[in-house]
C-alpha cells in the first residue's frame, strides 16, 4: 500500500451499457464536458472535470463494454486506456438490479490491479425488483470500496467522490486471488510466464498480459511479437499453440467467481411476478403451453370465419357473381367461347381466388402479431418438446416451424440438421405441415359446408393433419433415426406491444406475394384448365378434361367426390390455391355465380371433409417436390415422399368419408 | 461454468432456453444470456437460423409468405465445441 499526494486525479468510469454510467458521469461533471474520438477509433470519447476542495478529478467516460476482451472497438478502447494509461482510480459503474451480469467486467477490472471503486447504481430498481444487495458483504468479497447510488436522483454521488478520493490517497490496489484454473491451463500459464522475457517493456501488468494471451487476444499478441526478441518467440508460440479451450476455461472461471459473489451478496426478497412471468408460466408449461397453442390456433380460425369469411362471401357474390352477370349481358353477341374464357376462365378462376384476400389478410395479420409480441417463439419451444415425443428431436423443429408459411423453406431448412437420417426424416414430413396456401382451401370448404361450425371444423382438420404428421414422423423416425442429435438453445424474445407499422408491412408483403402468384401461375393454369374443359366442344362432359376426369372418377367415388373434384385436386400440384381456381373454372360453367353454392351441389358434407383431408395431405406442390429432390439428391426418396403422401392422403380421406357417412354427413 | 453449459447443450435430446439453462445451472437467466454470447464470440456456438435463411435465399419462390426472418434465433454447437466436449468427457 502506498500514499500519494493528490491534486489532480485521473479517474476512469468503466461499465457495461445501460448501467447508468453516463448518468454518473453527468452528475459528476455537469456541463464541464468535452467530447471527441478515441485515437484511431470511431468511438466517442467523453472527458470532463469535477472539482472539490481543491482537488481536480479529471474524468474519462470509457465506452460501455461487457468485458475487456477486445471483441469490439469499444472494448478495445476501454481496455487500452485502462491498461496503458493507468488512471489513478477506476470507477466500475454496476447495475445493482443486474449484478450477476456486471461482475464479469468487475473481475477483469480488478485483474488490472488499479485502485478501484464500485459505484453500485440503480439501487432503487433493484429494490423494486425485489432484490436486496448486501453492500458491506459485497465490499468485503470484492476487496474494494462499494458505494450504493441512485445516480439519476443524485443519491450517493458525494459518497462516491469521497471514495474515489480515498482510493487515490491510499493507492490501494485490489488483492484478488488468481483464477482457479485446471492443471493443464495453469501449466500453460506457467510455460508462457517462462517464455515471455521479464525485461519486456510493455505497459501492461504482466499476469494480466499472460492471461490475455492465453485467452487469444490478437491485438496483445501482435504487440508482444514486435517487442519480444526473436529467440523467445518459438517458446511463446509453442505455449500458445496448445491454448485451445483455455479462453473459455478462463472466462468460465470468471463467471464462476461472479456467480459465487452474486449468491453471497444478493438476496431475492420476493420472486418477480410480472405479467411476462405469469404469461410464461402458462405458455411454456409442458401441457398448458400445448393447450394454449391449440387454443390460439382455434382463435385464429374463429376470427377468420367470424370476421373475414363474411367479407369473402360479399366479394364472391358481388364481385365475381356480379361481374360475371354484367359481362355475360355486355358480351351477348360475342362467340360463346370468348365469353366463357372471360367469365369462367379468368373471373371464375383468378377472380374467385382473389376473393380470399380478406381471409388470408386476417391469417397473415394474426400470425404476424403473434410473432411480433413474442408468442411464436414460445409456441415453438413448447411444440418442440411435443415433437420430441414423436421422434423428431432437436433441430427438426425449426424447419417444420417455417413450414406453416410455406413448405419449400421447410424442406430447404432441414440442412441445419447434421445427422443424415434425422435430416431425411424432417425432409420427408415437412410437406405435411399445413401451409398458408392450404388454409385458403380449408376456408372455402368449411365455410361452404359447415356454416357456424366452420371454425371448429377447420381447427379440427388442422389437428387431424398434425396428428397424421406425428404418426408419419414417428413411423419414419423409428425406421430411420439412428444418429444422435445434440440439443440446442432457443432465444425467447421479450414480450412487447406489436409495432403496427411493421405488422401491416409484413402482412401487405405476404398478400402481395399471394396476388402475384394468382396473377401469374394460377391465371396460366386456369386458362389451360378452361381450354381443356371447353374444347373440343359439346359440353364439359365431352371435353378433354372430362375424359381425363372420368378416368379418376372410380377412385373419387370412394370419397364421395366426382371427377371435377379429382381434377381440381390434380391441378393443386401446381400450387395448392389452384384447387379453388380450377373449381371456379369448372363450376362456373354451370351458370351459378357462387362457388360455395356450386360446391354444395356436387358434394356432401362428408365428401367435403374427405376433400379437405385430401388437399391437406396430398402430394407436395411442384415447387416443394423440386426442392425435395434438390435436398435429397435422390429420385428414390422424392418418389417415396410423393408415394407415401398419396397413400396417406387417400387412405385418410376414405376413412374420414366413410366415418362421416356413419354420422349422417353423407347426404 | 462455460464448460458445464457446453456439456449441457451437447448432451440430451432437448431444446433449451436461457431460462431452462439458468435453472439447471442455478444462476439468473440474464447471466446465461451473457454466457451464450461469450460462447458465440469464442466460436463454440453458431446461429442455426442462419442456415435456414441461406436456404431461403436460394429458394426460387422468393416467397415472403414463409417470413424467414420471424423464426426464433437458435444456437447450436460448432465442431470446435464438440471437440472440446468430447475431449473433456474422454
Amino acid at each position: 500500500m502506498t500514499t500519494t499526494t493528490v491534486s489532480t486525479l485521473k479517474v476512469a468510469l468503466a461499465g457495461a451499457p445501460n448501467t447508468g454510467k453516463s448518468t454518473v458521469f453527468n452528475a459528476l461533471t455537469g456541463l464541464r464536458q468535452h467530447t471527441g474520438n478515441w485515437p484511431g477509433k470511431t468511438v466517442e470519447r467523453k472527458t470532463g472535470v469535477h472539482r472539490r476542495n481543491g482537488t481536480v478529478f479529471s474524468l474519462v467516460d470509457l465506452p460501455g463494454s461487457y468485458s475487456l476482451s477486445a471483441n469490439s472497438v469499444e472494448e478495445e478502447a476501454a481496455r487500452d486506456f485502462l491498461a496503458t494509461e493507468r488512471p489513478d482510480v477506476v470507477v466500475a459503474v454496476v447495475d445493482a438490479s443486474s449484478l450477476e451480469r456486471n461482475l464479469y467486467l468487475v473481475r477483469e477490472l480488478l485483474e488490472l490491479r488499479l485502485p478501484t471503486v464500485i459505484a453500485l447504481n440503480m439501487m432503487d430498481v433493484a429494490r423494486s425488483a425485489g432484490l436486496e444487495v448486501d453492500v458491506e458483504r459485497l465490499e468485503s468479497a470484492l476487496g474494494v470500496p462499494v458505494v450504493a447510488l441512485v445516480a439519476r436522483q443524485g443519491k450517493g454521488i458525494d459518497e462516491l467522490v469521497d471514495a474515489i478520493e480515498q482510493a487515490a490517497k491510499t493507492g490501494a490496489t485490489p488483492d484478488i486471488a488468481r483464477l482457479p484454473l485446471e492443471p493443464d491451463t495453469a501449466m500453460l500459464l506457467d510455460a508462457l510466464d517462462q517464455a515471455v522475457p521479464l525485461s519486456l517493456d510493455l505497459p501492461y501488468p504482466r499476469e494480466w498480459l499472460l492471461v490475455k494471451l492465453l485467452e487469444g487476444d490478437r491485438a496483445l499478441a501482435k504487440a508482444l511479437k514486435t517487442e519480444v526478441p526473436p529467440e523467445a518467440r518459438p517458446d511463446i508460440e509453442a505455449a500458445l499453440r496448445h491454448r485451445d479451450g483455455a479462453a473459455i476455461e478462463i472466462a468460465g472461471a470468471r463467471y464462476d467467481w461472479a456467480a459465487a459473489i452474486y449468491h453471497q451478496t444478493v438476496r431475492r426478497e420476493r420472486s418477480e411476478s410480472s405479467l411476462a412471468k405469469r404469461a410464461d408460466h402458462l405458455l411454456m408449461h409442458p401441457l398448458g403451453g400445448v393447450l394454449a397453442f391449440v387454443a390460439v390456433v382455434f382463435g385464429i380460425y374463429w376470427l377468420m370465419f367470424s370476421v373475414a369469411a363474411p367479407m369473402q362471401r360479399f366479394l364472391d357474390d358481388k364481385l365475381v357473381g356480379g361481374s360475371t352477370t354484367r359481362l355475360e349481358s355486355a358480351l351477348a353477341g360475342w362467340p360463346h367461347w370468348s365469353t366463357s374464357l372471360l367469365t369462367n376462365g379468368i373471373i371464375g378462376g383468378v377472380g374467385t381466388v382473389l376473393t380470399f384476400i380478406p381471409i388470408l389478410a386476417l391469417l397473415f395479420l394474426a400470425l404476424t402479431v403473434l410473432e411480433d409480441i413474442g408468442y411464436m417463439a414460445r409456441a415453438a419451444f413448447v411444440m418442440d418438446r411435443f415433437m420430441n415425443l414423436i421422434g423428431l428431436r432437436g433441430k427438426s423443429f425449426l424447419p417444420l416451424f417455417v413450414g406453416w408459411g410455406c413448405n419449400v423453406p421447410a424442406i430447404s431448412g432441414s440442412r441445419i440438421i447434421e445427422s443424415p437420417s434425422a435430416r431425411l426424416t424432417t425432409i420427408l414430413v415437412a410437406p405435411l405441415v399445413p401451409c398458408s396456401a392450404r388454409m385458403v382451401v380449408i376456408a372455402l370448404f368449411t365455410a361452404a359446408f359447415f356454416g357456424s361450425a366452420a371454425a371448429f371444423v377447420a381447427w379440427g382438420m388442422v389437428m387431424v393433419n398434425l396428428a397424421v404428421l406425428a404418426i408419419v414422423a414417428l413411423l419414419i423416425s423409428r425406421l430411420l433415426f439412428r444418429g444422435h442429435e445434440s440439443s440446442f438453445v432457443m432465444e425467447l424474445p421479450r414480450y412487447h406491444v406489436p409495432n403496427l407499422r411493421s405488422v401491416l408491412l409484413t402482412t401487405l408483403t405476404r398478400l402481395r406475394h399471394f396476388v402475384t402468384l394468382t396473377g401469374t401461375v394460377i391465371l396460366g393454369v386456369s386458362l389451360v384448365v378452361w381450354a381443356l374443359s371447353t374444347f373440343p366442344g359439346s359440353g364439359i362432359e365431352q371435353s378433354f378434361l372430362g375424359h381425363i376426369g372420368r378416368g379418376l372418377a372410380p377412385l373419387g367415388s370412394l370419397m364421395g367426390l366426382d371427377w371435377r373434384a379429382m381434377v381440381a385436386l390434380l391441378t393443386s400440384f401446381v400450387a395448392k390455391e389452384q384447387t379453388i381456381a380450377t373449381f371456379g373454372v369448372l363450376l362456373g360453367s354451370n351458370g351459378d355465380s357462387s362457388l360455395r353454392t356450386s360446391l354444395a351441389g356436387i358434394m356432401t358434407p362428408a365428401a367435403a371433409l374427405s376433400f379437405i383431408a385430401l388437399q391437406m395431405l396430398f402430394i407436395p406442390c411442384a415447387a416443394s417436390t423440386v426442392t425435395l429432390f434438390r435436398e435429397t439428391r435422390s429420385w428414390r426418396w422424392t418418389a417415396f415422399a410423393v408415394g407415401y403422401m398419396l397413400v396417406v392422403s387417400f387412405g385418410v380421406a376414405i376413412l374420414i368419408y366413410q366415418t362421416a357417412r356413419l354420422f349422417g354427413l353423407g347426404v | 461454468m462455460l464448460k458445464r453449459l457446453l456439456a449441457l447443450i451437447a448432451d440430451g435430446d432437448r431444446t433449451w432456453s436461457s431460462e431452462t439453462l439458468a435453472r439447471e445451472l442455478g444462476v439468473p437467466s440474464p447471466l446465461v444470456d451473457d454466457l451464450l454470447a461469450r460462447l458465440v464470440s469464442e466460436g463454440y456456438l453458431s446461429c442455426a437460423s442462419r442456415a435456414t435463411s441461406s436456404a431461403c435465399a436460394r429458394c426460387s419462390l422468393h416467397s415472403p409468405a414463409c417470413d424467414k426472418a420471424s423464426g426464433p434465433a437458435i444456437w447450436q454447437l460448432t465442431d470446435k465445441a464438440r471437440r472440446l466436449v468430447s475431449a473433456a468427457t474422454g
